[in-house]
C-alpha cells in the first residue's frame, strides 16, 4: 500500500507534485489522475495511504470524493482510512474552516505548495 | 450470467422502494447477493468493494446521485482503470423522453424503467441476461 494519489487537473502543477513526491519518498508509487472522478476509480483500485486532493477542478471538485469516502467509510463499506491532504488556492475562512472538519480530511494546504511544506506534511503523515 | 454468482446491487436513497426492490430480486434469486445503498456516494463505494453484475439505479439522491454514478464509471472505463462492465438498470422517475434517451445511451446502461417499476418488465429483463 505504498502509494500516493495526486488529483489535479493542472498538468503542470501534476508534474510538480509528482517530482516532489518521488524525491521526498523514493520507495512510493505516484499516481495521477487528471480529474476526480478518475481519483476516484484509483482510490479503490490502488487504496493509496496519502491523498494530494486539488479541490477546485472542472465539473466534480474535490469534494466528491471526500462525499464519497466520508459515507463509505461511516457505512463500513470501506474498511481503511488514507489521509487526504487537500491543496487548494481556496481563500475564503468559511469554505477552508468547513473542510478542516470534513473527518476524512487530514490537512489543508495553500496552493502552490512549496517542495519544504510538502516534504514536513508526509514525513508527519507517513511517520517517516 | 450464473444465477449462483449473481451480485445484485441496489442505489436508491426510499428505504421503502429498496426493500421492494429487494425482496423482488431474493424471491427470484434467492441464491444471489444483494447490496444496498441508500445514494451515489454508498453505491460506488458498493460497486468497486463488491463487484456487483446488476445494478438497480435511482438517478435522482442526496449527497451524490445517479448522473455522478454514471460519470465515474464512464471516466474509470474511459481511463483503463475499469476492467469490468456491470449490467446497469436505470429505475427513475423522470419523464422527460430527451433525458431518458440521453441515460440510455450511458456506459453500461443496458435499460431505462420508469419509476414506479413495473416488476414484470424488471423480471423479463432478467431472465434474459440470467440462466
Amino acid at each position: 500500500m505504498n502509494n500516493v494519489l495526486i488529483i489535479e487537473d493542472e498538468a503542470v502543477t501534476r508534474m510538480m507534485y509528482t517530482g516532489y513526491v518521488q524525491k521526498i519518498v523514493p520507495h512510493y508509487t505516484v499516481y495521477e489522475a487528471k480529474n476526480v472522478l478518475e481519483g476516484i476509480c484509483l482510490f479503490f483500485d490502488k487504496h493509496p495511504q496519502i491523498i494530494l486532493l486539488d479541490m477546485i477542478m472542472p465539473s466534480y471538485s474535490g469534494k466528491l470524493l471526500i462525499d464519497i469516502l466520508e459515507e463509505g467509510i461511516t457505512h463500513k463499506i470501506i474498511s481503511y482510512k488514507p489521509k487526504i491532504i487537500v491543496i487548494s488556492a481556496i481563500e475564503t475562512v468559511e469554505e477552508l474552516t468547513a473542510l478542516t472538519q470534513r473527518f476524512v480530511v487530514s490537512s489543508v494546504m495553500p496552493k502552490p505548495l512549496p517542495f519544504e511544506t510538502l516534504a514536513e506534511i508526509l514525513t508527519l503523515h507517513l511517520k517517516l | 450470467m450464473d444465477k449462483q454468482k449473481i451480485r445484485f446491487l441496489i442505489v436508491e436513497d426510499d428505504e421503502m422502494i429498496r426493500l421492494i426492490h429487494k425482496d423482488f430480486l431474493n424471491d427470484l434469486y434467492p441464491e444471489s447477493k444483494i447490496f444496498e445503498a441508500e445514494n451515489g456516494a454508498q453505491g460506488i463505494c458498493h460497486y468497486f468493494e463488491s463487484h456487483p453484475n446488476i445494478i438497480l439505479l435511482d438517478m435522482m439522491m442526496p449527497i451524490m446521485g445517479g448522473e455522478a454514478f454514471l460519470d465515474i464509471l464512464e471516466e474509470g472505463h474511459r481511463s483503463n482503470i475499469l476492467k469490468e462492465k456491470p449490467k446497469i438498470i436505470v429505475v427513475t422517475a423522470i419523464k422527460d423522453v430527451k433525458e431518458l434517451m440521453s441515460i440510455g445511451k450511458r456506459f453500461a446502461v443496458e435499460a431505462v424503467i420508469s419509476k414506479p417499476l413495473v416488476q414484470n418488465q424488471l423480471k423479463s429483463l432478467l431472465e434474459d441476461w440470467i440462466i
